[in-house]
């Protein structure tokens, strides 16, 4: 999907104004963000509303995410004990010392599979 | 010689010439106008309700709360909005734009035909080879396409890299913009504040001029706003404002142009609505 990001109130306006006039390119609103279908129509809007307003319109493509291809089993593992634990208080890098739960810097090295877009 | 002479007098009636409500308003904004006016000059108010008419739409809050400002009322918000205002005024946020870096990654995708041209020459100098033809040309032509390759490779890599920099740099900027939103949405919620508070000090008189002035309409509950049409929530605002340019007025509340001006207490101009 393309999401459309404004950061600045005309643009904002703007936004909002595509939004309202082609609701079934629309798949999801935010204030002042929008992910629109990942569509030609889709890309014209978000294009139309960065050559109106430049930089405050920010567009990224995005692609789902399925943590089954995207990470390694002991990332939702982790994840998914963690949320479970008995304290609520202990903070994740606590959580995982002395266990086979990636470290916090482990994690934040690691990079996700399938393709990314540029 | 002007038709109309502030000069001269305070109320004029023109209901009986060809003239409507905008033409003299741009004649008393000394912009091109059909007719000669000769008068004080509009303030910001005359912007707000220097025209009357019957069927038009106002702000009226926010033409009261500006009659308090030249009454010299000053709201609560007006320090942080100064402060606001000059905080915007001080950011600059740096251009955002990875146009140039998009378009040198997507120019350096050639790859996979280089490397189909590639796998095409080694099988035909494999071939070559096989039938004892000399495969001088054809291996150079297979070490010029690896060449390539290799090239394309490195000009792709470094476009990507280029690429992710700016897109690095670019999220400071967008900091920027997303603080300089953050603070116009503030600067506009203060507006919205400040022209409540000041349209509310005015509540009283508002109400005066309302019923002292034809037409039915009483003050609503929020600061500034009319039960009844809006227009006469502006007549009120012009009757409690100090306005000296020619008011124009295309409704038939007034007998005459200077029952209109008594009523406003303002130079007024009659037309035909």
């Amino acid at each position: 999907m393309l999401l459309v990001v404004t950061y600045s109130r005309a643009a904002r306006q703007t936004l909002r104004n595509v939004c309202n006039a082609h609701e079934g390119s629309v798949v999801r609103r935010f204030g002042r963000a929008t992910l629109f279908e990942e569509t030609g129509l889709g890309a014209f809007l978000a294009l139309r509303l960065r050559e109106k307003h430049g930089g405050d319109v920010q567009i990224e493509r995005t692609m789902p995410f399925n943590e089954f291809e995207a990470v390694e089993a002991d990332v939702r593992e982790a994840a998914s004990e963690y949320e479970g634990r008995d304290t609520p208080s202990t903070p994740y890098a606590k959580f995982a010392a002395g266990t086979d739960h990636p470290a916090p810097d482990e994690l934040r090295a690691r990079s996700l599979g399938g393709t990314s877009e540029g | 010689m002007p038709i109309l002479d502030g000069e001269r007098g305070r109320a004029f009636d023109l209901r009986a010439r060809p003239v409507c409500a905008g033409a003299v308003a741009a004649a008393v904004r000394n912009e091109p106008a059909p007719i000669d006016v000769r008068c004080a000059t509009p303030g910001p108010l005359y912007e707000r309700v220097g025209i009357l008419e019957p069927d038009r739409s106002y702000a009226v809050q926010a033409a009261l709360a500006a009659v308090a400002r030249q009454r010299g009322l000053r709201s609560s918000q007006s320090d942080e909005l100064a402060a606001v205002r000059d905080e915007i005024a001080a950011l600059d946020p740096p251009p955002v734009s990875l146009a140039d870096e998009r378009r040198a990654v997507a120019a350096t995708d050639d790859a996979a035909a280089l490397e189909e041209r590639v796998a095409t020459l080694r099988g035909q100098l494999e071939r070559a080879r096989d039938r004892g033809d000399d495969p001088t040309e054809l291996a150079e032509a297979r070490q010029r396409a690896v060449a390539d390759l290799a090239e394309s490779r490195t000009e792709r890599i470094a476009a990507e890299q280029s690429l992710a920099r700016a897109r690095s740099d670019a999220r400071e900027a967008r900091d920027a913009r997303e603080e300089r939103l953050r603070l116009q949405d503030r600067e506009r919620n203060l507006e919205r504040d400040a022209r409540h508070e000041l349209a509310g000090a005015l509540r009283q008189p508002f109400e005066r001029a309302l019923q002292a002035l034809p037409g039915d309409a009483s003050a609503g509950t929020s600061p500034g706003s009319v039960d009844g049409p809006d227009a006469l929530g502006a007549l009120a605002v012009c009757r409690i404002a100090r306005i000296h340019a020619p008011v124009v007025v295309a409704g038939d509340w007034f007998d005459d142009a200077t029952a209109a001006a008594a009523a406003l207490d303002a130079p007024v101009v009659l037309v035909d609505g």
